[in-house]
């Protein structure tokens, strides 16, 4: 499939409402510079629709983190913040991780978690939130296990 | 050039660089050869994101080249090498393109010495008149 342009890729991107405030997209593949733009705009638009205080991006699925690519996160984390709208990145995976420190790449201004699950619990602490099992009898849902 | 002779070269495959979209060519290239090698996935992801930043260089600098990815062997030793190659303008002070935080591009300036990181080998062609030449390879 091809797109026009930025805009029209960003209508495509499921940015997804978890919870109240927070926010969710999932990128795989080879980020390009059309793809980062779009994916800024997407998120930068929802933000804006559903005031989100939290936004998601998980990266598990991208080929590569080059210095191109971890340029683009460090720029939508930045416009996010300026939207007032935290952004955590996740699925930083062992290889992601020693990728970005052998690049030496200054990702330390960026709220990182291994897993979407990790980035959840941070957000809902963020925002005050926290989940406990309903207090009467068993749980309706089994516990994750680990 | 610098690195040792070798006996044995294999699987070799070429890409041209000449629009953003290939450089996803040579990210899938690299993917496929390492993976075929035999790399663990820490270094499979660390190859192809060489081999990603050295594609990007080609598209943003020079405007067209190709990147080469192949298994190389020495003495029994197999590695990933990675050949980019481009007729543009060429690097004019390698030891200062080599050099953290600098950029002509706008960047992080962290391309070329994360290249060097990432893998075993890296090599900047300095005799070269025309373009670029980088070799980079990884050992299993």
């Amino acid at each position: 499939m091809t797109y026009e342009s930025p805009v029209d890729l960003a209508k495509e991107l499921p940015v997804t409402l978890l919870w109240d405030r927070i926010l969710m997209l999932s990128i795989v593949g080879v980020v390009d510079s059309m793809r980062s733009q779009a994916i800024m705009t997407a998120m930068l638009t929802k933000i804006e629709e559903t005031e989100a205080r939290i936004i998601i991006l998980d990266i598990l699925g991208v080929e590569v983190v080059d210095t191109a690519v971890a340029n683009h996160l460090i720029k939508i984390t930045q416009a996010c913040r300026l939207m007032g709208c935290t952004c955590i990145v996740s699925g930083i995976s062992p290889a992601i991780a020693q990728t970005l420190v052998q690049l030496g790449i200054p990702l330390s201004d960026v709220v990182t978690r291994v897993t979407i699950r990790d980035a959840l619990i941070h957000a809902f602490q963020v925002l005050g939130l926290e989940i406990k099992p309903i207090a009467l009898g068993a749980p309706v849902v089994q516990p994750l296990r680990k | 050039m610098g690195g040792p002779d070798f006996k044995m070269k294999k699987n070799e495959h070429r890409v041209e660089v000449l629009a953003e979209a290939d450089v996803a060519k040579a990210i899938y290239a690299a993917q496929s050869l390492s993976q075929e090698m035999g790399f663990e996935k820490t270094a499979r992801f660390m190859i192809a994101t060489a081999v990603s930043e050295l594609a990007r260089n080609i598209f943003v600098y020079a405007g067209a080249g190709e990147v080469a990815v192949q298994a190389v062997e020495v003495d029994g030793k197999w590695g990933f090498e990675v050949i980019a190659e481009d007729a543009g303008p060429g690097i004019k002070d390698i030891a200062l393109a080599l050099k953290e935080g600098y950029s002509t591009g706008g960047t992080l300036g962290l391309g070329l010495p994360g290249v060097k990181r990432l893998m075993d080998e890296f090599y900047i062609d300095p005799e070269r008149q025309i373009g670029t030449m980088i070799v980079a390879r990884k050992w299993l």
